[in-house]
């Protein structure tokens, strides 16, 4: 059966029925399920209001005006201009554009290699199970998609496909984009030293353009506001564990997890795949096959990273005889994409709107705390994971802690885990940083240590419990 | 060379550094201080040998007093209470270091048997007891460990039909037995690949022997349905570390990074033509390794061989062949077990580690018994020791969560992180005092309320006791007024 000429590629049916799946889901609102949306949002709308780039923190008590390294700038921007145009649900389309970019881009290339649509789409689908796991409305999103095209131009180069003045052209442009966009940008140029050492491997010769590469990407990512800070502040933070491993996304992913169902079925793939065509793998993809593999087996957050650019290598193999890449319709695609803008945007005109869960959120308690502000006095110690949010709906008041571990640092976190667990001391870090109420979950140990300690249960729901200092 | 009978093999000298390493170094304060399940099957083993019978109702704590129970190891609980009954914990200490060191000799000896060069097979041995080292502690797991080499060797060997006889062993000795099985369905599945038709019907007729063996239990065949239904309820496996995924940031999994490593540069520079019951093999324990890093060993028992046989057909340089040759004149003893034997009185006394459990803080329950009353509740990993030190008394929980279940586990958990509703399960079971680590959540909640005073503090543990009736409202700590309102 022929497919007309006009019809659209499947990577744009593809980026389609993301685009439209994430904006319409049910469980739309888990791509809102930290509190770090709120705090690159409220950054974001700092630099739009103040027209410079933010230096030194404005959301905390504990760190007021400390210098900072903004690391995602201007992806809170992006976020900022999404989110005062349209709320939660422009915050959602955005994301959603970027993750169904990131797979539609991905199949695209499949497609590009002459790979069946057949198998495009399969590879496709299982990288998206894999990714699924790290779908947050977060300026993390920009690295999985600006992964791939990284990755596909190292592929290309690795195929002699590109030339070096080529390859670097584009390495240099993405890798100067991703640097200000997200802190991740580091794994570009991670993908570009994995297949300098498979060159090193495999052609000792190639290793010296390759190389050349990797400081091409080098220098562009030193073209963001902080220049070489930037680079010195992510390299700080990956070297304390202490402070990484803090969070669940740097931990070994836990394959028995619900969320790693999807990489687990990754993995049996690639792995199953592997054994069939590992001897046609050259050594610099069986490299960077094994390198992606050990990065995504020590932390969770870089499964999809590895699944984008594993999956590609793989499938290559996998399709056997090439055939010439169907032509498709650029046309079709257009009108497809813009008929599903269109209507996503129309739905949001509409009145389709997201908005955080407030059984998730401390949203009545946020409201109390407005009603009742005069009853709350002194400084605010928050749960960590709403520190974003109460940094957003409560303006006047500054917070304890939010997600920026790499700003706060671990003595900052370590007083906080003091406090947040009731050990002993966490007195005496209230009484240092004069908290004069607290906002928890009802199951935090502090509040029952709080109310042994005298201090009065101002407001109490089945999501949040503040107590106050008796006066 | 000359063989000299009192020279050791190499294969001798392993097996006693290997037992050697574990036993005199601060290893054996790892091998039972890490948790404690040592003393808890130390304990159990103990009742069976005093009441020649396997248990079969709860004993030892109040919890669950009474409730039927299946000892799924209880001949590896028996033999490791037949040592710790002779020789105090440094009974425990030896065959722990003497099963690990067993394990890796016939690893050793497999190797050899399939034809790798010494140097070869010491290497790869060396790399195995790295990558198993983490999962080094003296419990009757133990057991699986030797008998996954002994069913590799057979079943690599073709030697399978005394598969059931060990099976019988296997199944007696520990709930991993299953392993057994799973090693048997990837030979199967790889000489289905070939189309070898017989030896796959062969195996499966293997394997429904191993079944039938596999009966030959004291709890028959409710000892699968047991451990089937413990694999299906996560919530219960959730509190052993050893069922969660590894955890490569851990200094305990370097070893399985070097395999995994080792593994990488053979695909890469070796370019094996894998059979494909190797890659059944390697992908069905890859998956499960790192599933459930307890599985680790198991993986590595599998994957060495494998590795050796591709490494050994691909190390063919004449440096190499020196190095080895060389390596091989060291092999000339002819035994060298006397040596091992001797070695045996080197061993150092051990004990339990008391930076790790509450040693003194049960030495002054047992000098002042009436100093609580009512009910304990414990810190789970402390469990298997208290009910070994303090036999007098019935612990809150333990090491065995297979046995105590997902709904009694969530009431522990309630508890143990001191959340809403801490103080109904207290009630219920009649909790009158708590023994937990100095910043356990529990304690810094305990701390607050004048009703539960400190009986005993040191660094590592804090004794509180409830007062009850009229004394409820004092702060008065003496242990002699609190007996009183007790009585």
């Amino acid at each position: 059966m022929s497919v007309p000429r006009w019809w659209p590629t499947p990577g744009a049916w593809l980026w389609v029925v993301l685009f439209l799946g994430i904006q319409f889901a049910p469980r739309r609102a888990g791509l809102l399920s930290d509190g770090d949306p709120c705090w690159h949002w409220l950054q974001g709308n700092w630099m739009l209001e103040h027209r410079a780039v933010l230096r030194a923190d404005f959301l905390s008590h504990t760190r007021p005006g400390a210098p900072l390294v903004c690391k995602d700038w201007g992806s809170d921007v992006l976020w900022a201009v999404a989110g005062n145009l349209g709320g939660w649900s422009g915050i959602l389309l955005l994301a959603a554009a970027l993750i169904a970019t990131t797979l539609g881009l991905f199949c695209w290339q499949l497609r590009s290699d002459g790979i069946a649509p057949v198998v495009a789409v399969g590879a496709t689908l299982l990288a998206l199970g894999a990714c699924a796991a790290h779908w947050l409305a977060r300026p993390h999103l920009w690295t999985q998609l600006l992964i791939v095209p990284v990755a596909w131009t190292m592929r290309e180069f690795n195929r002699d496909r590109l030339t070096a003045r080529q390859a670097a052209w584009r390495l240099a442009l993405v890798l100067a984009v991703w640097a200000n966009l997200h802190g991740g940008f580091l794994m570009g140029l991670v993908v570009i030293a994995l297949y300098a050492a498979g060159d090193a491997v495999e052609r000792p010769r190639r290793l010296g353009p390759a190389a050349g590469l990797f400081v091409v990407g080098w220098v562009a990512t030193l073209l963001n506001p902080n220049g070489w800070r930037l680079h010195a502040h992510v390299l700080e933070f990956l070297r304390q564990p202490a402070l990484t491993l803090s969070t669940d996304e740097w931990r070994a992913p836990d394959l028995s997890s619900v969320a790693m169902r999807g990489f687990v079925v990754w993995l049996v793939a690639a792995l199953g795949t592997l054994a069939v065509v590992w001897r046609r793998l050259r050594p610099s993809e069986l490299v960077v096959v094994m390198g992606w593999v050990g990065l995504a087996l020590l932390a969770a957050r870089h499964v999809p990273l590895c699944a984008l650019v594993v999956t590609p290598v793989l499938a290559a193999h996998f399709a056997g005889p090439k055939r010439a890449a169907a032509g498709g319709s650029r046309g079709g695609n257009a009108v497809l994409v813009a008929g599903a803008v269109a209507g996503a945007v129309g739905a949001l005109v509409g009145g389709w709107r997201t908005e955080l869960p407030a059984r998730d959120w401390p949203v009545q308690a946020a409201d109390f705390v407005r009603a009742n502000g005069e009853r709350l006095r002194g400084a605010m110690f928050n749960e960590y994971a709403w520190g974003g949010y109460l940094a957003q709906e409560l303006p006047g008041r500054r917070v304890f802690v939010d997600g920026r571990n790499d700003f706060y640092g671990l003595p900052l976190l370590r007083e906080y885990e003091t406090v947040a667990r009731a050990l002993p001391g966490w007195e005496k870090v209230l009484a240092q940083y004069q908290v004069g109420w607290t906002i928890l979950p009802p199951a935090s140990p502090l509040n029952q240590a709080l109310a042994r300690a005298g201090w009065e249960c101002a407001y109490a729901d089945p999501v949040a419990t503040i107590y106050r200092r008796k006066p | 060379m000359r063989r000299r009978w009192w020279l050791p093999s190499l294969g001798a000298a392993l097996w006693l550094a290997f037992f050697l390493g574990p036993a005199m170094s601060e290893w054996r304060l790892v091998l039972i201080s890490a948790d404690g399940d040592p003393a808890l099957h130390w304990r159990i083993g103990h009742w069976m040998i005093e009441h020649r019978q396997i248990l079969r109702t709860e004993q030892f704590s109040h919890t669950r007093l009474g409730a039927p129970l299946i000892s799924k190891e209880w001949l590896g609980e028996v033999l490791y209470a037949a040592a710790g009954n002779a020789l105090g914990w440094q009974g425990i200490v030896i065959l722990g270091s003497a099963l690990i060191a067993t394990t890796l000799w016939l690893l050793y000896r497999l190797l050899r048997a399939e034809g790798a060069a010494a140097l070869l097979a010491t290497g790869l041995v060396l790399v195995a007891a790295l990558a198993c080292s983490h999962h080094w502690l003296a419990r009757p797991h133990l057991f699986t460990h030797l008998l996954t080499v002994v069913f590799v060797w057979q079943l690599r060997a073709g030697k399978a039909w005394w598969l059931p006889l060990w099976m019988v062993l296997w199944v007696n000795l520990h709930g991993a037995f299953l392993t057994g099985f799973v090693l048997i369905g990837c030979f199967i599945a790889g000489s289905v690949l070939r189309r070898d038709w017989r030896k796959a019907g062969l195996l499966a007729g293997v394997l429904a022997a191993c079944g039938a063996a596999s009966l030959l239990n004291p709890n028959g065949w409710r000892l699968h349905l047991h451990i089937l239904e413990f694999l299906r309820t996560p919530v219960v496996a959730q509190f052993a570390n050893e069922f969660g995924s590894p955890d490569f940031h851990a200094g305990g999994m370097r070893g399985f990074t070097l395999l995994l490593l080792l593994l990488g540069v053979t695909l890469l520079w070796v370019r094996p033509r894998w059979k494909p019951v190797e890659v059944v093999l390697l992908a069905v324990w890859g998956y499960l390794a790192l599933r459930q890093v307890r599985n680790v060993p198991i993986f590595t028992l599998v994957a060495v061989p494998i590795l050796a046989e591709h490494l050994g057909a691909w190390l063919t340089a004449p440096r190499y062949r020196q190095w080895s040759a060389n390596v091989e004149r060291l092999d000339a003893g002819a035994g060298g077990w006397i040596v091992a034997l001797a070695a045996l009185a080197l061993i150092p006394q051990t004990d339990i580690l008391p930076s790790r459990f509450p040693v003194a803080a049960v030495k002054f329950l047992r000098a002042q018994p009436a100093a609580v009353c009512g009910e304990m509740f414990n810190d789970y990993g402390w469990g298997g020791y208290l009910l070994l030190a303090l036999p007098e008394r019935r612990v809150f929980v333990d090491g065995r969560n297979d046995f105590y279940g997902g709904p009694f586990m969530e009431e522990f958990n309630r508890c143990d992180r001191a959340q809403p509703g801490w103080e109904a399960v207290c009630e219920k079971y009649r909790v009158g005092w708590t023994i937990l680590p100095v910043q356990h959540p529990l304690n810094q909640l305990l701390a607050l309320r004048p009703e539960w005073p400190v009986v005993y503090a040191d660094a590592v543990a804090v004794i509180r006791a409830r007062a009850t009736g009229s004394r409820r409202d004092q702060s008065d700590t003496s242990a002699v007024s609190r007996r009183a309102s007790c009585d």
